[in-house]
């Protein structure tokens, strides 16, 4: 758990107590302001398209995946990105088959949570804050829970040998 | 109990019920106040905003991408006098995607926010400057975040054929989320459909699907991507 009670620890901090794990699966949990009541999406990181115009002043260096070979904070999740997908695709599977009315594939979005993880990162927001019976929202972190479990088994066979994770830069 | 003292406990008795009762109208006075300042504000905006008119406008039909639903947006074709240089071009669909919005629940961005600067650098990348309302209004959520950038992006790419990428920014400033989730210190990728093709492309064109792949790595060209130690 990245965090016990109301306390707000910064993106860094999240990401650095996840980067701490070896082997780690970092799963960030949300409930929305809108939507209708057990609408479900597992999001996976989307870093933009590497940029081919001419703004070369912008390009650094390629990340490298050798052996200890830093790559910078920001872009943690990068090396991590077809892992990612993967487990957002599990887990959207499973609440797709116990929330209807939730989408089949999972959603790709810049969620600040997830970028500076370095292991498979996956979100996944709930609907809503705005119900108006809140019990009806607590009834849905069962099979929420079960969801999640369930893609996560599912993942870890799957998942081939760690490679050597490349070494992360300390956090800004 | 002494006669003083329970008077002094009375007279303390009145005065904290005296203060609740009056805390309350505060309370609603200062919203009241806080509302019909953001109205007036907007009203003023209105009436001093400078026009977006150049020599090249010409009725056009607009793709604006509005709400159709919770969680997608779906292009709408409006009538708009639309200049043929994209600065203003892209102010001029910016400026409809905010205000000319068909009903509440089309609405994408909170009818408060301003576009307050808008213009391309020469490499593609189009910089949006927002008014403050952008962030602090939109409702806090993954999809509902998504909603609004799925929504400018769409609506600029759609109409203004030179964007390759876009940045947002509040208030002249970069920020970290919209809201709260989604990142904006990076940049969103655009493809107008009518755009003239780049150079080929070193790597697929979803990144985020990539497995890593030591002979094919992924380039980073965001700026800010310059590893930082951590100061002990």
């Amino acid at each position: 758990m990245t965090r016990n009670d109301d306390s707000n620890p910064s993106y860094e901090d999240r990401a650095a107590v996840a980067n701490a794990y070896r082997d780690a699966i970092f799963v960030s949990l949300h409930v929305s302001s809108t939507g209708a009541t057990g609408n479900t999406r597992a999001y996976f990181y989307q870093f933009p398209v590497p940029f081919q115009e001419t703004d070369t002043s912008l390009a650094s260096t390629p990340v490298k995946q050798g052996f200890r070979t830093a790559i910078p904070w920001e872009e943690a999740q990068r090396p991590f990105a077809d892992q990612s997908l993967r487990l957002a695709n599990l887990v959207q599977i499973e609440l797709a088959h116990r929330f209807p009315q939730s989408p089949n594939a999972p959603t790709p979005a810049a969620v600040r949570n997830l970028r500076s993880v370095a292991a498979p990162a996956v979100a996944v927001e709930i609907s809503s804050v705005s119900v108006s019976d809140p019990i009806a929202l607590t009834s849905l972190s069962g099979p929420l829970a079960a969801s999640m479990a369930k893609g996560i088994a599912a993942f870890h066979p799957i998942t081939p040998a760690t490679p050597p994770t490349p070494a992360v830069t300390s956090q800004p | 109990m002494p006669r003083d003292l329970k008077i002094a406990l009375g007279i303390l008795t009145v005065a904290v019920l005296v203060g609740l009762i009056s805390l309350r109208g505060l309370h609603q006075r200062m919203r009241g106040l806080a509302e019909s300042q953001s109205s007036e504000e907007k009203a003023r905006r209105e009436v001093l905003a400078p026009e977006t008119k150049t020599p090249t406008d010409a009725p056009q039909g607009a793709r604006i991408y509005w709400a159709a639903g919770e969680d997608r947006v779906t292009s709408t074709t409006v009538e708009l006098a639309l200049s043929a240089e994209p600065v203003e071009r892209g102010k001029q669909v910016l400026q409809a995607l905010i205000a000319d919005t068909p009903s509440p629940e089309q609405r994408t961005i909170p009818a408060d926010a301003e576009l307050l600067a808008f213009y391309i650098l020469p490499d593609g990348t189009a910089v949006a400057d927002f008014s403050d309302a952008l962030s602090s209004e939109t409702p806090s959520g993954i999809e509902s975040e998504q909603l609004v950038v799925d929504s400018i992006s769409r609506t600029l790419e759609n109409n203004v054929a030179t964007v390759r990428r876009l940045k947002i920014l509040i208030h002249g400033q970069e920020v970290e989320t919209l809201a709260g989730h989604l990142d904006l210190t990076g940049f969103f990728d655009l493809n107008p459909p009518n755009a003239a093709p780049l150079a080929p492309p070193q790597s697929n064109a979803t990144p985020a699907t990539n497995p890593p792949n030591a002979s094919t790595p992924p380039k980073s060209r965001r700026p800010g991507s310059v590893a930082k130690p951590r100061s002990k």
